[in-house]
């Protein structure tokens, strides 16, 4: 598969939390031919099912979000559109955006700007609160309140495109980035002879808390689970630590939300392989859905990789493709010969 | 049943979070005549059967109010307590609380005036009680206490303590009263704990193991003078149908659905955005393998103050949306 363009189409489509039937259902055919069954379940998580064909496997959930951070409409003042958010958007970023408004069909949006001609010098320094930005979508009151119901939501929008040699820049590749990686672990595997039953879980909700992989994993009642996340790519302007270089390869999390003997594992695949990785240290909450994960039913023994990206939750979010192709490599090769390797002692 | 009558009843009887047995009693008799069974489980949750042959479909209103707990009697016969449920400092000083018994007091600040704004650890609870021994004879270490300003129509609207979220028990009430038929195996689930985290609805649904949800709550009206817009609604409008909320974002299926409903059975209806609250609805849509989850809402302004007001007209749209949705052929996936 092409990692870009596979990327360039999951970016494109529009899933803020709750409402990621779009992405879900691309996901799933996409998945289709790489395992034997896929589903939806109430909460629109995307499924897929590959069976090692051995009785007693241990069953391995991976994990992805389907969802991205977006908006919705609370009401429309003289024709301008009043948001609030969905997820963990950054205000400051806001002003001067263009935004999809997801009616059917979808209309342009752009959020107000003030010009800095008509700005004073303390407005100049100053963030503008979430409840005083506006949507334009240029029409007058009467217009804009038949066309967009309160409650309508909103993306932003933004073209996918190669920066530089090897990086993508666009929206939403939190987490459609990992998804990606997901599908290309599968092709991996595809000629691979597995000794677990595997559920890919492409999961909704993430960004609002994590309910879809909370019932997703109720549901495939999983002994063992990897989620698959971004985390902060290294910029300049930003902190050394908890950062990792674009080209570095995946982080492999460690702390009390993953077990210690899956962080061990994959760091000894990631050196067998000769392939690039970061140790990510966290205390706690990893806030990923592994944080979820980890206390389904009875527990799971969670592993977390996750995907260096810049800008998170900006519509310019960057990775890198050779992150992609090696988180897809590791992953894969963590999961060839797991059932006979796990130890007996999950938690361990 | 009478609306306004049974609102009053429901609003006076005494149900602060964990301390819920009066209301319940109250639910539990009211609604005995419309369910095939009535059962309390061990959170406090009243979860009312009505058996049909369709999916599982879940209705709840919580019935717990916000109050305070007594913490401990000081020598002097004044009351310290705890806050239960999000009553801040500034919502209670000056007012007037109620006991189950009955034993009512006012709540002040042991600080001089002028001074900044008191914390709720400077506040006491005065019951008129000269000494320790003489409050002991009243209330106990334990006892809860809520505001009490009894309901009030004036045209059609309701002044009350407590519409939050009794007027949703009521409508809950007046469902079961008008269901014609039931395609549906319907729980009526009135709901204990909501108020310190949504408690007890996350014990019924598991225990119900509903298809479909429908969590019937207060939303605060964005059409007073102080509304910062986090909310979409206004009293009069209709029925609110939830979209989202600050703990849950409905399920598209369930909106559309009630929109639908809305507009074949013409009831007036507005969509309801509010992010500055939480609801029942939160901890209903991932239970178990999850549940499609939506939200009927009635607008209250002045939410959580002694004196709330809302819209009898609304509370009977919200009857109307909810008796024709569970009277409507549901599917599962």
């Amino acid at each position: 598969m092409d990692l870009f363009e596979t990327l360039r189409a999951l970016s494109a489509l529009p899933g803020p939390s709750g409402t990621e039937e779009p992405v879900s259902r691309a996901v799933r055919e996409m998945m289709a031919p790489l395992v034997d069954r896929v589903y939806t379940d109430r909460l629109g998580n995307a499924v897929g099912e590959k069976n090692c064909g051995r009785p007693g496997a241990p069953r391995l959930l991976l994990d992805a979000h389907l969802d991205e951070i977006g908006f919705v409409v609370t009401g429309v003042e003289e024709g301008f559109l009043r948001i609030q958010t969905i997820g963990g958007v950054d205000a400051r970023v806001l002003p001067g955006r263009e935004m999809t408004i997801l009616t059917n069909p979808p209309l342009f949006g752009v959020v107000a700007a003030l010009p800095p001609h008509l700005q004073t010098a303390e407005e100049m320094e100053k963030t503008i609160p979430l409840d005083q930005l506006r949507i334009d979508i240029g029409m007058d009151q009467q217009a804009a309140a038949a066309a967009v119901p309160v409650g309508t939501r909103a993306v932003y929008r933004a073209e996918c495109f190669r920066l530089g040699k090897d990086q993508v820049c666009g929206k939403a590749l939190d987490d459609r980035a990992c998804i990606t990686a997901l599908l290309r672990t599968l092709e991996l595997l595809r000629d691979r002879e597995l000794d677990v039953d595997l559920t890919v879980l492409c999961s909704t909700f993430e960004e609002t808390g994590g309910a879809g992989a909370a019932t997703g994993a109720f549901g495939a009642r999983p002994d063992l689970c990897v989620a698959v996340d971004v985390t902060h790519g290294r910029t300049p302007d930003g902190p050394k630590s908890g950062t990792f270089p674009l080209g570095g390869g995946p982080a492999i999390g460690v702390g009390p939300n993953m077990a210690r003997w899956m962080s061990q594992r994959m760091e000894e695949k990631a050196k067998a392989a000769k392939l690039p990785y970061g140790l990510e240290v966290l205390p706690g909450d990893t806030g990923t859905n592994a944080w979820v994960l980890q206390i389904s039913r009875e527990g799971v023994a969670t592993g977390l990789l996750s995907l260096p990206l810049k800008y998170m939750h900006t519509p310019v979010e960057v990775v890198q493709l050779s992150d992609l192709e090696a988180l897809a490599q590791l992953l894969a090769d963590f999961i060839t010969g797991l059932g006979k390797e796990a130890p007996l002692c999950w938690s361990c | 049943m009478e609306l306004f009558e049974t609102l009053s009843r429901l609003t006076a009887a005494h149900g602060v979070s964990g301390r819920e047995e009066e209301v319940r009693a109250l639910l539990a008799q009211l609604a005995q005549p419309y369910c095939d069974e009535v059962r309390t489980d061990v959170m406090g949750n009243l979860i009312c059967r009505r058996a049909g042959e369709g999916p599982r479909v879940m209705l709840s209103a919580h019935m717990d109010t916000a109050g305070l707990v007594v913490s401990h009697i000081q020598e002097e016969g004044y009351l310290r307590f705890s806050s239960v449920g999000g009553l801040t400092a500034r919502q209670l000083r000056g007012q007037s609380v109620r006991f189950a018994n009955g034993i009512t007091g006012v709540v002040d600040a042991a600080t001089e005036k002028g001074e900044k704004e008191p914390a709720l650890s400077d506040l006491y609870l005065d019951i008129g009680a000269d000494s320790r021994s003489e409050a002991e004879k009243l209330v106990s270490l334990g006892d809860t206490a809520a505001f009490h300003v009894p309901a009030r129509q004036q045209g059609e609207r309701v002044l009350s303590s407590g519409l939050d979220d009794r007027a949703g028990c009521l409508v809950l009430l007046l469902v079961m009263e008008a269901l014609k038929s039931a395609p549906n195996d319907l729980y009526f689930v009135f709901t204990a704990q909501s108020r310190v985290g949504l408690r007890g609805v996350q014990t019924a649904a598991y225990a119900v193991d509903p298809a479909w949800a429908v969590v019937v709550s207060a939303t605060a009206a964005d059409d007073t003078p102080q509304a910062d817009h986090r909310g979409s609604c206004a009293l009069g409008r209709g029925a609110g149908v939830k979209v989202m909320d600050g703990s849950v974002i409905c399920h598209p299926r369930a909106v559309e659905l009630l929109d639908r409903l809305a507009e074949k059975h013409e009831i007036p209806v507005q969509h309801e955005v509010y992010k500055a609250g939480r609801s029942d609805a939160g901890a209903v849509y991932t239970t178990r393998v999850g549940v499609i989850t939506g939200g009927v809402s009635f607008p209250v302004r002045h939410l959580g103050a002694p004196v709330e007001i809302a819209d009898l007209n609304d509370l009977r749209r919200c009857v109307q949306l909810l008796q024709v949705f569970a009277e409507s052929e549901l599917s599962d996936l």
